[in-house]
């Protein structure tokens, strides 16, 4: 009988164990989960406003001694970093955000990783590092978003019109220099 | 009609009135790719703040009036390209106050990073700077339009790292080196064909600028005497 109750008990023990080992692990994905969406959410909304004309919408994502590299030089604390989106010259553009993965990196920070596509073929990379403080989370660590010169395709991240236009034009004043050039080296004054 | 017929006799006949006429279009290119998008074809739903609807318009009317000045002395209007001359030199005051008072006001509300105020302001300086030397040589037609083109290299130069960010480059793209000195490689080559032989002047802009990209001289003014000379003129021209 005794034996049969401690059967039962390492049984009901097992159980128990494994149910709330499943349970944590549940837990756990279900957290990562639900920080990649509210981060991924407030990302996107925050960039809607941003290429509305709006760039320190994206600012208020910032905790108040957060640190932002724009061009090299940090811009440190939430409104100074503001004050410098504020400078940015954003026309109303549409544009696709495409998340990598979260990364934890540890109990409440996260690193996020995104790329924008912005209608033009733009595309620029960004990578911000976000921390879970009293039940709110933002942004203490970005950098102004880098240029991609080229898609994993190897697609330039310039539009075609563009390019086509600027070559034509970079072209056309390469031919006109020669031009003038060979003009000037055949050219004699009335001096000479 | 016979206007047009006489400027294209008079440009067809001079390399030296086609290569300065080239580089008026040369330098509306620059700014068209460089402010296009956030000033002449804005589609951003904000109006642009007073003063740098100013400084943009200032800053379009001196581009233009390097055109209309190259095609009047296309035209052998002299008298009238003296007496806009005139106009000029308060058009270039009002652009080098407009330039400084956007630059510094955009700093001191931190929309702007110190060194790259402290490059735009450097650059305004030299262009400005490098204008005020072509007119004192107006009556030397060499040396005025050398010193007038390098004034615009000068002045356009923060047109040419947005035209590069707007084709999809880096700010710190070989591109924005290369399209910096390009006029200045131009005017080199330009004199080397028109007088077959070294120009003092066309290498010595080229190895100026040169020297002051290389160095990035700027810089000074991430010093405490630079500091100090950027709050006084951040006072005189802020209040």
């Amino acid at each position: 009988m005794g034996i049969k109750i401690k059967r039962m008990k390492s049984t009901k023990l097992s159980l128990i164990c494994f149910t709330l080992l499943f349970l944590t692990t549940t837990a756990h994905s279900q957290v990562s989960d639900s920080i990649s969406q509210v981060i991924s959410s407030k990302v996107e909304n925050a960039l809607d406003d941003y290429y509305k004309g709006n760039p320190e919408t994206y600012g208020m994502l910032f905790s108040n001694n957060a640190v932002y590299y724009d061009f090299g030089e940090a811009v440190i604390g939430k409104q100074n970093i503001i004050n410098r989106l504020r400078g940015y010259p954003i026309n109303d553009t549409k544009h696709e955000v495409l998340f990598s993965p979260v990364d934890k990196i540890s109990e409440d920070t996260y690193v996020v990783n995104y790329i924008i596509k912005e209608e033009t073929g733009f595309i620029v990379e960004s990578t911000e590092v976000w921390t879970l403080t009293n039940g709110d989370i933002e942004i203490v660590y970005a950098r102004l978003p880098h240029p991609m010169l080229f898609e994993q395709q190897g697609g330039p991240a310039i539009s075609v019109r563009t390019f086509v236009l600027s070559v034509i034009g970079f072209g056309l004043f390469l031919f006109l220099l020669f031009v003038i050039i060979s003009n000037a080296y055949k050219y004699k004054s009335k001096n000479q | 009609m016979n206007q047009f017929h006489s400027i294209r006799r008079s440009v067809r006949n001079s390399p030296e009135k086609q290569f300065f006429l080239l580089s008026a279009f040369w330098f509306i290119l620059i700014v068209l790719l460089g402010f296009g998008n956030s000033f002449y074809f804005r589609t951003s739903p904000k109006p642009l703040d007073i003063n740098l609807l100013l400084h943009g318009s200032l800053f379009t009317i001196w581009i233009l009036f390097y055109l209309t000045q190259n095609i009047l002395i296309a035209s052998r209007n002299i008298n009238l390209h003296m007496l806009l001359g005139k106009i000029g030199v308060a058009l270039i005051l009002l652009v080098f106050i407009s330039s400084y008072y956007t630059i510094l006001y955009k700093m001191s509300l931190g929309n702007k990073p110190f060194l790259e105020a402290a490059s735009n302001l450097f650059q305004i300086g030299l262009g400005v700077g490098a204008v005020m030397i072509s007119i004192v040589y107006r009556n030397r037609p060499y040396f005025h339009k050398r010193f007038m083109f390098a004034a615009l290299v000068f002045l356009t130069s923060a047109g040419i790292q947005r035209a590069c960010a707007n084709l999809g480059f880096a700010p710190d793209s070989s591109l924005v080196t290369w399209l910096y000195f390009a006029p200045l490689i131009a005017l080199f080559l330009f004199d080397l064909a028109l007088f077959k032989k070294f120009t003092f002047l066309s290498l010595g802009l080229l190895l100026f600028a040169f020297l002051l990209y290389y160095f990035r001289v700027y810089r000074i003014f991430d010093t405490p005497f630079g500091h100090s000379v950027m709050d006084l003129l951040t006072k005189l021209f802020i209040w």
